[in-house]
């Protein structure tokens, strides 16, 4: 019992920053109708420019946060406007591919700047230990769970409450008729890249004192951020939330009494399963064929 | 006409290069050239054709690659073992296939990147079967044929162009058949062309097919090319590779894709000079390319001969003279 109850917090820790990764490619997915392969890579970006804050500049763990969610947001936008905003209006396979090149550039350049190897964050919740019924918590991991459901939070009430959040939900659905009632769709769509790289880069942030860091740990966010999104609902918020957490848990239960080496294997199985018999995500309500 | 010339010419040009330029690291070159220009006509008989992005063809690769190399480990004669690799190759591509081809567009290509990486973590973890990590050693040779005993490069220089030359015919006949109408109709509107009577679904499993055999010849050549097969080859950078290589060749066009093969492959191989910038360069190209030649090469050079046509060539005729012929004529 115990152990299910630790396994559960553990698939908690990963599932919400699925979540994290996963609100930022669904929101693009949705309005801009493009596959952002690069995504994962912001997310390791922010986990790069975390470490290069703390233990280069020294600050501390809690401001190289938000400081990286910010380099990283500005990041999204500039990445926008070179590789994605000129193709707007050409062939989603070019989209898809450009943003492959981006990946493959971000991948490189952070190689160049910071080395292969693999590097360690300090925080000053990792040695933290607190004891529960019986479970010996990990302070990081409650951190991480913490700022997550913050985070998801704040996304969640500016979606559904402000006028930048109607006015997002508004270009997903409908680009068009968004610009005729006199949104500026452009601005909505650099609000969005800034926001859910932000939202990848704080999710880098906080998995890099619990795992390490390292040039090629983006390419499985971005798969697993795929799953999450089709699990969800391209472009349902709440979707994203829920699948990240469902893909999370499935995956520690399935490591922990099956097998780890095939735990992969079982998100992919699921995400072809839910493409297969419900394609428009496990909370979605039909799939609306964009022409 | 002079398109069939001009491939003789260049068949000839390809077969002479290794008998004029015995040089053993540019052979090596063009073998593994030859191995990608299949893999992109492969994969441009379903992305091309048939419009739907795969993003697990490197799956199809490793499924032919071990096939092969752990059936003639086992004593199977290695032709034996290339014809049984395609046809499972061609099975697994089926039964992938028959399902995930229900979808469309981005989430085809979802569905095929989760195959793919299923297939890459089995041939990783199945150790019994692949060895996983460690690797496949041991892979025996082609027994000799026609004189070539694979003894050296350029013998299997001789093989790879053979599988070249049967790839661009083979997909030549499907694009000029019903089927290649059919799959173009599909790309352009799936539900126009099966209004029209297109039987979509069985098209596009029959195109996955023939698709994933080809691939599976490509990487059973590959295991008895290079002898040793590692699961790190077989992952998403892989697949990605292909279709990067189709797409900077041009989508959908023949030429395209044999252009984009061998255009990537001695890039990417020039590029290692430039040895820690190298892939940040490829990285840079693909934005590049995509942005300002969406058609990719295949498309600038229809574009460069459509100009050449009408400002040079239409010149020529209006001083009376057939001088537009005149270049392939002292070309030969």
């Amino acid at each position: 019992m115990i152990e299910f109850l630790q396994q559960t917090v553990n698939g908690f820790v990963i599932g919400s920053s699925y979540v994290l990764i996963a609100l930022g490619l669904t929101l693009i997915f949705g309005m801009l109708d493009m596959i952002n392969f690069a995504h994962g890579e912001l997310l390791m970006v922010g986990a790069f420019i975390a470490v290069g804050l703390a233990s280069g500049l020294g600050l501390p763990y809690l401001l190289a946060i938000p400081l990286a969610m910010l380099i990283v947001g500005v990041l999204g936008v500039v990445m926008e406007r070179l590789a994605f905003k000129p193709l707007r209006n050409s062939d989603r396979v070019n989209l898809m591919v450009s943003s492959l090149g981006v990946s493959i550039i971000l991948q490189n350049a952070v190689q160049l700047i910071w080395g292969p190897d693999p590097r360690n964050l300090q925080s000053p919740f990792t040695n933290m230990q607190i004891h529960l019924g019986g479970m010996v918590l990990n302070g990081q991991r409650l951190f991480v769970v913490f700022v997550a459901a913050l985070l998801i939070g704040v996304l969640y009430y500016v979606i559904q409450k402000t006028k930048i959040g109607i006015a997002m939900r508004a270009c997903a659905f409908d680009m068009e008729t968004a610009k005729l009632m006199g949104i500026k769709a452009n601005r909505i769509i650099i609000m969005t890249f800034a926001i859910g790289a932000g939202l990848a880069a704080s999710a880098g942030t906080l998995l890099a004192p619990i795992f390490s860091v390292y040039p090629t740990m983006g390419v499985m966010a971005t798969m697993k951020a795929f799953v999450v999104v089709l699990l969800g609902g391209i472009g349902n918020v709440t979707g994203a939330i829920a699948g990240g957490l469902i893909l999370g848990l499935v995956e520690t239960y399935a490591a922990g009494y099956w097998s780890s080496e095939y735990k992969d294997v079982i998100s992919f199985v699921i995400m072809i399963l839910v493409l297969l018999f419900k394609p428009a995500g496990l909370f979605g309500k039909h799939v609306q064929e964009k022409v | 006409m002079n398109k069939k010339l001009l491939a003789g010419l260049c068949l000839l040009f390809f077969v002479a290069f290794p008998i004029v330029f015995p040089d053993d690291y540019f052979i090596h070159i063009l073998v593994m050239g030859g191995i990608n220009v299949v893999l992109v006509l492969s994969l441009n008989l379903i992305s091309g054709f048939a419009g739907q992005v795969s993003l697990g063809h490197a799956a199809f690769f490793g499924i032919g690659a071990y096939a092969s190399a752990i059936l003639s480990m086992n004593g199977i004669p290695v032709w034996v073992a290339f014809v049984l690799a395609a046809v499972i190759s061609a099975v697994s591509g089926f039964l992938i296939g028959y399902p995930v081809l229900r979808l469309r567009g981005h989430f085809f290509a979802i569905a095929t990147l989760g195959f793919g990486e299923i297939v890459h973590l089995l041939i990783n973890n199945w150790v019994d079967v692949t060895r996983g990590p460690m690797g496949l050693s041991g892979i025996p040779k082609p027994e000799a044929i026609f004189g070539l005993d694979f003894s050296s490069k350029t013998h299997y220089y001789f093989l790879i162009l053979a599988f070249t030359v049967s790839a661009i015919y083979f997909s030549t006949r499907i694009q000029q058949s019903k089927m290649g109408r059919a799959l173009v109709s599909i790309r352009t509107d799936e539900i126009t062309a099966s209004a029209m009577g297109v039987n979509v679904a069985y098209y596009k499993i029959l195109a996955f097919t023939f698709s994933s055999a080809i691939a599976g010849i490509a990487g059973a050549y590959y295991a008895h090319f290079v002898l040793f097969l590692s699961p790190e080859t077989f992952k998403l950078a892989m697949s990605i590779n292909v279709l990067l290589m189709l797409l900077i060749g041009g989508m959908g066009s023949i030429l395209g894709s044999v252009l984009g093969g061998l255009f990537i492959t001695i890039v990417s191989e020039y590029l290692r000079t430039f040895a820690q910038y190298q892939m940040l360069i490829y990285g840079v190209l693909i934005v590049m390319v995509v942005i300002f030649a969406p058609k990719g090469l295949s498309g600038v050079l229809e574009k460069v001969s459509g100009f050449l046509r009408k400002t040079v060539f239409q010149k020529s005729q209006m001083k009376g003279g057939y001088s537009a012929h005149e270049p392939t004529h002292s070309a030969d």
